[in-house]
């Protein structure tokens, strides 16, 4: 048993994904996408290649979120005149109830990982 | 005009903006004001002197106490207006007929539907009831009165008793009712109709009046447009073209009614107004920076009229007027009540939430079946009345369970004008005149005909299947009217106008599926704001709202006992007040159901402070304008200012009123207007990068307070930057600017701009590529460049700040982005190509009709919208001009009569246990006499099962608007091809939706139903547009223009942009001519928009909506040449001509009256040109051709073989 930087990661990511859930619930677009890069960068450099591989999708399409942004300023990722629209609407809760989903079950695959590390190593 | 000391102002500004503080820079540096440039952009070091003369004014505090100022201040009642008011109302009164019985039906009609009624019925015997709408009883007395005298005089007598004396109620003890009328019987329980003989008298008269060949009169002028307003006049007016010596009493009645209901909210007691008056405050002075001296006169005149409320108020359309006057008698006589209810904190709560816990609508429907109404004597009246909803004295008299030989007439009506071009003149005036006395009570019939459903008819007109390939002359001969919503009779009268409420099917699907299989778009068209005529005001303390779901009463609800009502809604069962179980305007207590809240779809109620967030503010209105080199060459100031001048007076608004001014180039000037100044003083601000206010509180001034300082300016402006070699524009800063100095109070910008702005925030390139103008591919940058735009109309959205655009521009200057600016403000946009006042005088003259209309149409601050619906079905997407700021709410920070909306529905549930949707707009506004308000209106459509019913209801022209709408969200977000693929699609899907299930007819052929066959039409001339069109040479600027329009226009103005109208108007003669103001105006037949009709020997008017043009062929009789146009032949007419010459000749009277009469009908005046048929001009004509080829598009018969050929695929 031994702490290594992957079960650091997985420390981190574990209290961070915590964060993200509430971030998904209430839309602060731009600490999600943060922090969902930093977990990326971070496992990235721990070699965990099958987490880093079930996030990287998720990486992709926040990239494409960013920078398809309806408004040109980066603060905006919903478009104001919009967003209340129905179909818009609608389509930003489908994302975050997706996101949720995401988050809640990478919470308990970062939990097994980091036990598992801790164990195996 | 000499500058001395303005010069060092701007650079001790500058100096000190740290301290936000304007210095006394007394630096005496006489210069003449073209030196100025030079002078400012030097820095020098005496300006430091500045920040030690300087009163410390914080900015912000100034701010905040803005409001506490304004409105602690002990309030004065606006007695005055109350005053003057009453004269104006007697006058109106007095134009009436001296007839007794006149008079007293214009009393009854609005003073109480009921009584006069009841009155009218017990003297005819006859059992009536009371849910005749009451609009229809000056129409009896008229009709009546015209036939025999039956008793009346000593009635109305009474009635014009209690006008005289101007009491708030009559005192008429109300007539007791016939015995079966209790309250649940709104809509079911009714008795059989008296009168036997009425059907086939009635009917008779229906056929004479059908085989009256006269063509339908579109709308005429003003006098017509009150009579649209609201219901039963329309109809009764209609019935002129063959008599006119009725019409004038009719007409008559009308105004009489309308001095009346002026009187009507009288009946309250004005006790807390809260509009306080603002002579009491001085804003905090501040520092005297005497700086620019603008004009050469010298000393404000002592002379300056104080402010009253009462402002001379001339309207610039007679049609405005009679509803400003009932705005300002509202004010004057409406009572608030201030409840103790804690303020609410946001809109949303204020003008309350959509559905927050539902009652299960297991409930069955309020109403009966929506069958149509047998009733053949209505049923060509609504296709001559614009007016759908028409309350007829002889659809009481209706009988039922009558055999009808030919159609269902409700969908009679709606295509009745359209094949044959035969005129059902005046069948209600005929068929009532015969039978004055048949009033069998309206509530006797619907029962019975709740029976009859549309399957009961073999084939409903709407739905005749018609060879579209076949049939040559698709388009009617006459204007074609919405269709009338399949309701029963007393629905129908009630329901709204289709002017200010349109759905795109009038009968509602009953499932989303249902909708998915007839491939049409179902949406609300809105004008919610339109000029109205006759507006029941409602002062009340209480407005009866449901308690879950927020609706407000209206007609459709049903109260299931005297104390209960249900909300047709959401279906909650919700208690009566005890306040409402009082009706005022009878003055009897125990009748709900007859208060003008129920008796009327279209109502307004004066809100309460429970409706406000903060007091209503005043009418603020800022002008920023361009006065590049670019803006001096075109000249605009000079229109602008003397339109200004002119209507100062007649700006919306009370003693409260704040106008102010700012100009930019590559600076940002403004103007201190204080009173007690001698001149108005120009402070220019360089710093572009991080603008401030220089005097936050002596900019925006009062404008009676302060008249003499705008006048000076106004009369100085356009002639202050004639040598200016600025070539650069800052607008993006001298709207951060005016934000700034609008957000405290909210108001309106109105920005007038040349160029692309260049400099600062918000610099816009050019992004037009003149190569592309005529591409048949891609379409780009029809989004904006830049949030800026967005972003700042967001901000001001907060604030209630719309920000209007006036874009003069000659060339390139990115409408699509600046458009962002007012598309997100609420705001309007006005866009003049190629203006120049001397080079260009059309659009100079149309520049200053539109001003006139724009300085003086009503207005509404601080707005929001919200739309409900019944419940299951839901809002999906908005258009127009505004903020969505949640699911159903609008917000608007500016609201005007100009404006219109779309909304695109789906039905989320279905439907089935209901058999009426209705939809309930409330429209929530600070009026300019700084009043609360809700304009509320309710539409009532039926909902059908069966696919056929769905098509037979499509209204054609809302479901093209709708379209429209949505075809500009798609170019925008996706891409012009898109959108015209689209546009094609709903032409080929709902055809072969068509053809695959309902008509069982051979399938080569195109078949559409009859209120379908205008589709494809609409369709390609939408594909002609300038907003869609392609392979034609259109500038980016103007085809983003024509998507503006689209989206913020009404549909009646939209649909003449989209397909206008053709008239021939070299032979035009009397045969159906309809009467107007004691003037003959000619109804020339519609010509189909093709050069086939256009003959050498000819000339014709084409009417676009905001352009008439007049084609002169080269062959045109030389009589008409020099009877009209005033020239002696073809050759000698020029080949720029924008007016007819007032001939005395007959047809130079009819050409004229005619012209004027399409004019009238519309607010913003369009202008007229002339064209040659040899004139290069004649493209501009053409173009609007759209049934015939171009290089780049289909003829109209081409587009049918080409969707023929899309359906086969």
């Amino acid at each position: 048993m031994a702490f290594t930087f992957a079960a650091f990661c997985y420390m981190l990511s574990l209290v961070l994904c915590a964060a993200l859930i509430f971030f998904a619930i209430w839309h602060l677009v731009l600490p999600e996408y943060s922090i969902h890069s930093l977990f990326c960068i971070m496992f990235l450099c721990a070699q965990e290649w099958l987490t880093l591989g079930l996030n990287v999708p998720l990486l992709f399409y926040h990239f494409w979120r960013y920078f398809h942004c309806p408004a040109d300023s980066s603060e905006l990722a919903y478009d104001p005149p919009v967003v209340m629209n129905a179909d818009t609407l609608s389509y930003c809760q489908k994302e975050a109830w997706c996101k949720l989903a995401f988050y809640l079950l990478s919470f308990f695959y970062y939990l097994y990982c980091m036990i598992y590390t801790l164990v195996s190593s | 005009m000499l500058i001395t000391t303005g010069v060092s102002l701007l650079q001790a500004l500058k100096v000190d903006r740290a301290m936000k503080c304007p210095a006394q820079n007394q630096m005496q540096v006489p210069s003449g004001y073209g030196l100025h440039h030079q002078n400012y952009i030097a820095p020098s070091g005496h300006y430091s002197q500045g920040p030690g003369k300087m009163t410390s004014l914080p900015l912000d505090t100034q701010c905040g106490d803005y409001y506490s100022a304004l409105y602690t201040v002990p309030t004065q009642n606006v007695t005055p207006n109350t005053v003057n008011q009453q004269p104006g109302a007697q006058q109106l009164y007095s134009r009436g007929p001296p007839a007794p019985h006149i008079v007293g039906s214009t009393l009854g009609s609005f003073q109480g539907a009921a009584s006069s009624a009841s009155h009218l019925h017990t003297s005819a015997s006859q059992p009536y009831s009371s849910f005749v709408n009451h609009y229809n009883s000056p129409a009896m007395y008229s009709a009546s009165s015209s036939v025999a005298s039956q008793g009346f005089p000593s009635t109305c007598g009474h009635y014009a008793m209690s006008t005289v004396s101007n009491a708030a109620y009559p005192s008429v003890s109300y007539p007791s009712l016939p015995a079966g009328d209790t309250y649940g019987q709104m809509f079911t329980s009714q008795n059989a109709p008296t009168v036997r003989p009425v059907k086939d008298n009635s009917f008779s008269g229906q056929n004479t009046a059908i085989s009256h060949p006269s063509p339908l009169p579109p709308l005429p002028s003003q006098q017509h447009h009150q009579q649209q307003s609201l219901s039963g006049y329309s109809t009764l007016t209609w019935s002129s073209p063959g008599l006119p010596s009725t019409q004038d009493n009719l007409i008559r009645n009308h105004t009489g009614s309308l001095a009346v209901a002026n009187n009507n909210p009288t009946i309250t007691v004005a006790d807390s107004l809260s509009c306080p008056v603002m002579q009491n405050v001085q804003p905090p002075k501040s520092s005297p920076v005497v700086s620019t001296v603008l004009s050469g006169s010298s000393g404000s005149s002592s002379t300056r009229t104080p402010p009253t409320a009462n402002h001379p108020v001339e309207p610039v359309t007679s049609v405005t007027q009679p509803s400003e006057l009932l705005q300002q008698k509202g004010v004057d006589s409406s009572s608030t009540t201030s409840s103790a209810s804690p303020m609410p904190n946001s809109y949303d709560a204020l003008e309350g939430g959509s559905y927050p816990d539902m009652l299960s609508s297991s409930a069955s429907s309020p109403a009966p079946d929506p069958a149509p109404e047998p009733d053949p004597a209505s049923a060509p009246a609504p296709a001559s009345a614009p007016a759908p909803v028409v309350p007829q004295p002889s659809k009481m008299a209706k009988p039922f369970g009558y055999g009808y030989p030919t159609l269902q007439p409700g969908y009679q009506n709606a295509t009745a004008p359209l094949i044959s071009g035969v005129q059902p003149s005046n069948p209600v005036y005929s068929g009532f005149q015969q039978y004055p006395q048949q009033y069998p009570g309206v509530n006797q019939l619907s029962s019975s005909i709740g029976g009859l459903s549309l399957q009961s008819s073999p084939q409903p007109e709407s739905l005749r299947p018609v060879n579209l390939t076949q049939e040559r002359n698709i388009l009617p001969m006459t204007p074609v009217w919405a269709p009338v919503p399949n309701l029963n009779a007393d629905l129908k009268k009630l329901n709204c106008s289709p002017d200010s409420f349109r759905c795109t099917l009038t009968n509602i699907p009953q499932t989303q599926a249902l909708l998915n299989k007839a491939k049409l778009p179902l949406g609300l068209l809105l004008h919610p704001f339109r000029d109205l005529t006759q507006l029941p005001v409602i002062t009340s303390n209480t407005i009866v709202r449901c308690r879950s779901c927020r609706t407000y009463i209206n007609p459709f609800v049903s109260f299931i006992d005297q104390r209960r009502w249900k909300c047709n809604l959401c279906y909650r069962v919700n208690d009566v007040p005890e306040e409402f179980m009082y009706n005022p305007l009878t003055r009897s207590y125990g009748e709900p159901h007859k208060r003008p809240e129920v008796q009327n779809s279209t109502v307004e109620f004066i809100a309460s402070s429970d409706y406000m967030l903060r007091p209503p503010q005043p009418a603020v209105y800022l002008f920023v304008l361009d006065v590049s080199h670019n803006a001096v060459e075109a000249g605009y100031l000079t229109i602008l200012c003397q339109s200004l001048l002119e209507n100062l007076d007649k700006l919306p608004g009370d003693s409260r009123t704040r106008i102010g001014f700012m100009t930019f180039d590559s600076t940002i000037h403004f103007y201190n207007l204080q009173e007690g100044l001698s001149q108005p003083q120009m402070l220019i601000v360089s710093d572009i990068d991080d603008v401030f206010l220089p005097t936050p509180d002596s900019l925006l001034v009062n404008l009676y307070e302060s008249k003499e300082l705008i006048k000076d300016l106004l009369n100085a402006l356009p002639n202050m930057f004639t040598n200016t070699r600025e070539t650069h524009s800052a607008l993006g800063p001298a709207l951060q600017a005016a934000f700034k100095l609008m957000s405290p109070t909210g108001g309106r910008v109105s920005v007038f701009q040349t160029q692309l702005p260049s400099l600062g925030a918000g610099l816009l390139q050019s992004r037009e590529d003149p190569n592309q103008r005529s591409s048949t591919k891609v379409v780009q940058h029809l989004g904006p460049a830049t949030d800026f735009y967005k972003k700042l109309a967001l901000d001001c959205s907060g604030q209630q700040t719309a920000v209007d655009l006036f874009l003069l521009s000659s060339q390139y200057s990115d409408l699509a982005s600046l458009a962002c600016m007012s598309k997100y403000s609420a705001g309007c946009i006005y866009y003049y190509p190629s203006f120049h006042y001397t080079h260009n005088p059309s659009q100079a003259e149309k520049l200053q009709k539109d001003l006139k209309r724009y300085l003086t149409r009503k207005i509404g601050f601080e707005a929001v919208m919200r739309i409900r619906c019944t419940k299951g079905l839901s809002m999906h997407t908005f258009h127009g001009n505004f903020f969505v700021r949640s699911t159903d709410l609008l917000s608007l920070a500016n609201i005007n009569p100009d404006a219109g909306f779309a909304v695109q529905l789906s039905i989320e549930e279905s439907l089935t246990d209901t058999s009426l949707v209705c939809f309930q707009t409330a429209l929530l506004y600070t009026s300019s006499k700084g009043e609360r308000r809700i304009r509320v209106h309710t539409l009532c459509l039926p909902v059908v099962s069966s696919l056929a019913d769905v098509y037979a209801g499509v209204d054609v022209q809302a479901a093209i608007c709708l379209l429209a709408n949505m075809a500009v969200d798609r170019s925008v977000s996706s891409s012009l091809s898109d959108a015209r693929d689209a546009l094609v699609n709903a032409v080929v899907d709902s055809l072969s939706a068509y053809g695959s299930t309902v008509s069982n007819l051979q399938h080569s052929a195109l078949m559409a139903p009859s209120s379908l066959k205008l589709f494809p039409l609409y369709v390609l001339a939408l594909l002609k547009q300038k907003a869609f069109r392609t392979g034609t040479s259109t500038r980016l600027d103007d085809r983003v223009y024509a998507m503006c329009q689209i989206k913020s226009q009404p549909l009646v103005h939209l649909m003449k942009m989209i397909h206008p109208n053709l008239y021939r108007i070299d032979r035009l003669t009397d045969e159906g001519a309809v009467h107007v103001n004691d003037r003959i105006v000619p109804q020339p037949p519609l010509q189909k928009l093709s050069a086939e009709k256009l003959t050498r020997e000819g000339a014709f008017l084409m009417d676009c909506g905001s352009v008439f043009y007049i084609w002169v062929g080269k062959g045109c009789d030389n009589n008409f040449i020099e009877d009209v146009l005033g020239y002696t032949n073809f050759a000698s007419i020029p080949q720029k001509m924008t007016h007819l010459p007032e001939l005395d000749t007959l047809s130079s009277e009819r050409a004229r009256s005619f012209i004027t009469w399409l004019r009238d009908s519309r607010p913003l005046s369009p202008i007229l040109h002339i064209v040659k048929d040899e004139s290069p001009a004649k493209a501009e004509f053409f173009q609007h051709l759209i049934e015939d080829r171009t290089e780049a598009a289909f003829s109209y018969y081409e587009f049918l073989l080409h969707v023929q050929q899309q359906i086969c695929k």
